[in-house]
């Protein structure tokens, strides 16, 4: 479960303040799939970015399965990604110089995962993907679709509990789009992963279990 | 864990954007570095090198020259009185010979002939004929120099056998095939004998060229040729306090003889060289000093540009669970290796360089590589290591500062 208590994120611009996230307060249950909706702006990528662990908050409490986050350094929390938190980018944040099954090996070499155990799952994961004739090429020798498959194989390796995906369908023409979000609303129900995704698309939002809606950093 | 991050830092070596171009700037630095130290080493190695070669070192040796203004004086008389001067330790005679392949009956001087031909270092083969290098010592000179046996008679058993024979031949520790006291004959029909075989890795001094330089040469690949001549040109004294009262007896002397006679020390020689050439040593000592530390600069700012462009990549290892610490390995590494393969580079161009810029004017060729692997090398590697460890200084700095998020982002 996934716990946010007044959470606030502040930057210093100049003499100026920006509360980028203003005060929210909100739980996320096991196994909901849960959409965070906004205009450009709005926080929502942030709040993401905090519940990953990639940011700090300035303010507030954040839990996640009863751990307190928030009072460990920056430092620290590689290890609560490596084992809670997967992520799925809009920029699919692939290695270029890695094939699609060095990429989605990555998350296995962090948790220390012996060779002949890593193809394995590897292999598993990109066989449900569709894209394991594909194991051998570079993310640039790949349609964008692909490589957000691929993103998504890397997410479901380490077999996180969380899966964050910030904007995952915005490089994407409109089908393939679809097709991806299918894929984690497949994911969240067979696999009982916690799918949160950050869209400005309803379409995209309607898959979701509930919607949350973030202006000027605050729930609405 | 080790081994994981030592597969991602060669990953990263091979197959990062512009890593490949990055090592090979870090070599082309070392070239340079290498190039600056080696020209100053030289003058360093000079000094130090004589005053090892030197029985009693740069200051209480020297070299001693006499002109005879008539030729009617007894020169004979002249360096007998000047042996006998209270203070000198020895006194001698070395030179760089030559040596007709004709000028010893039968096969001994054609074998080294052989020898020596294979030694790019020596000229053997010169306009007139095939000749053998040699060098010509007279007895004392052994006293002035550090020069040792390896088998055979020790210098102080020579006395009585030059009474005997016209020549004592000491071989260099690359010549064989012949028997300590086997006799032959000179072209003079003078009856020589093997005297023994010297130690490897010795060297000579010959002289000063042009007033620049004091020149060495090796002698594993050459006959040395004692003799008992009447020719000075190298002194050693008890102590540099003796050379006043020494003077003061060869004033004497040269107003006697009607001779002029120039004792220096090695030390004086050395002196002079540098400060006729001060200028343009100081000012080559800055231009050195400027050159290497722009280049360690240059390429602590090129590599790290190198690993802030690809920080990207760090930042998705970041976001999958690779800590502040793998990454700073990871960073060490790379940087490392760079410098390793940096030095391989520069260490087999200075090889290349030595060898096509090389002439024996003043210095032999084992020389000028003793002077790169002795003063140059682990100079080039303490720069090699400086320039690994601010690189990696700064690069884990700026990283610290960015979040994950922060990188991934980063172009």
């Amino acid at each position: 479960m996934i716990r946010l208590v007044d959470v606030k994120k502040t930057y210093k611009n100049g003499e100026d303040t920006i509360n980028a996230v203003d005060g929210i307060t909100m739980d996320i249950a096991d196994g909901e799939f849960v959409a965070i909706m906004g205009s450009s702006g709005s926080g929502k990528s942030t709040l993401l970015n905090i519940i990953g662990c990639m940011d700090e908050m300035t303010e507030g409490e954040y839990y996640l399965d009863e751990i307190s986050i928030h009072g460990k350094k920056m430092k620290n929390l590689h290890k609560i990604r490596k084992s809670n938190i997967s992520f799925v980018f809009q920029n699919f944040a692939l290695m270029n110089h890695y094939s699609v099954y060095e990429n989605v090996e990555i998350p296995l070499l962090a948790n220390n995962i012996k060779k002949k155990d890593r193809k394995k799952i590897i292999e598993e994961k990109l066989k449900l993907l569709g894209i394991y004739e594909l194991r051998n090429k570079v993310p640039t020798k790949i349609s964008g679709g692909q490589q957000q498959r691929c993103a998504i194989a890397r997410a479901l390796v380490s077999d996180n509990n969380v899966i964050l995906a910030d904007e995952p369908t915005g490089a994407l023409d409109k089908k393939t789009g679809e097709e991806i979000i299918s894929l984690l609303k497949e994911i969240n129900k067979k696999e009982k992963k916690t799918v949160i995704v950050v869209t400005h698309d309803e379409k995209v939002a309607k898959n979701a279990d509930r919607i949350i809606v973030i202006e000027d950093g605050k729930i609405v | 864990m080790i081994r994981r991050n030592i597969r991602l830092a060669f990953d990263a070596l091979l197959r990062e954007k512009n890593s490949a171009a990055n090592t090979l700037l870090e070599g082309i630095a070392l070239i340079v570095i290498g190039v600056m130290i080696f020209i100053q080493s030289l003058t360093y190695y000079n000094y130090n090198e004589s005053d090892k070669i030197l029985k009693y070192g740069v200051e209480n040796s020297g070299k001693i020259d006499i002109e005879l203004s008539d030729e009617e004086t007894d020169y004979d008389a002249l360096v007998k009185e000047i042996k006998n001067i209270k203070g000198i330790k020895a006194i001698g005679y070395i030179t760089e010979g030559s040596c007709d392949v004709e000028g010893y009956k039968g096969d001994f001087a054609k074998d080294i002939y052989e020898l020596q031909k294979n030694n790019e270092d020596i000229m053997y083969e010169k306009t007139f004929g095939k000749y053998i290098e040699t060098v010509i010592l007279n007895y004392g000179s052994e006293g002035v120099i550090n020069i040792d046996v390896d088998k055979g008679y020790n210098f102080n058993e020579c006395d009585e056998l030059l009474e005997e024979y016209e020549e004592i031949i000491y071989l260099g520790s690359n010549l064989s095939g012949y028997d300590v006291g086997e006799v032959i004959y000179n072209e003079r029909g003078g009856k020589c004998i093997i005297g023994g075989y010297l130690k490897s890795n010795q060297r000579i001094l010959i002289d000063v060229i042009t007033g620049e330089t004091l020149s060495y040469i090796d002698v594993d690949d050459r006959p040395i040729i004692l003799k008992k001549l009447n020719t000075l040109n190298i002194f050693a004294v008890n102590s540099s306090e003796d050379m006043e009262g020494i003077r003061e007896k060869i004033k004497i002397l040269e107003e006697k003889y009607d001779a002029s006679i120039t004792m220096k020390t090695y030390d004086g020689i050395f002196d002079g060289i540098l400060k006729r050439n001060k200028t343009i040593i100081d000012f080559f000592e800055h231009i050195a000093t400027l050159v290497i530390l722009t280049v360690i600069i240059l390429q602590i700012c090129m590599q790290t540009v190198n690993l802030i462009e690809n920080f990207r990549n760090y930042g998705i290892l970041y976001a999958n669970g690779f800590s502040t610490k793998d990454h700073m390995f990871i960073f060490v590494v790379q940087n490392a290796i760079k410098g390793i393969v940096g030095m391989i580079l520069a260490i087999g161009a200075g090889y290349i360089l030595i060898d096509l810029f090389y002439t024996d004017v003043v210095y032999s060729l084992d020389i000028l590589y003793e002077v790169f692997w002795k003063y140059t090398v682990w100079k080039m590697g303490i720069c090699a290591m400086l320039i690994t460890i601010i690189t990696s200084l700064i690069t884990i700095f700026m990283f610290k500062k960015k979040s994950p998020k922060e990188l991934i982002q980063e172009n």
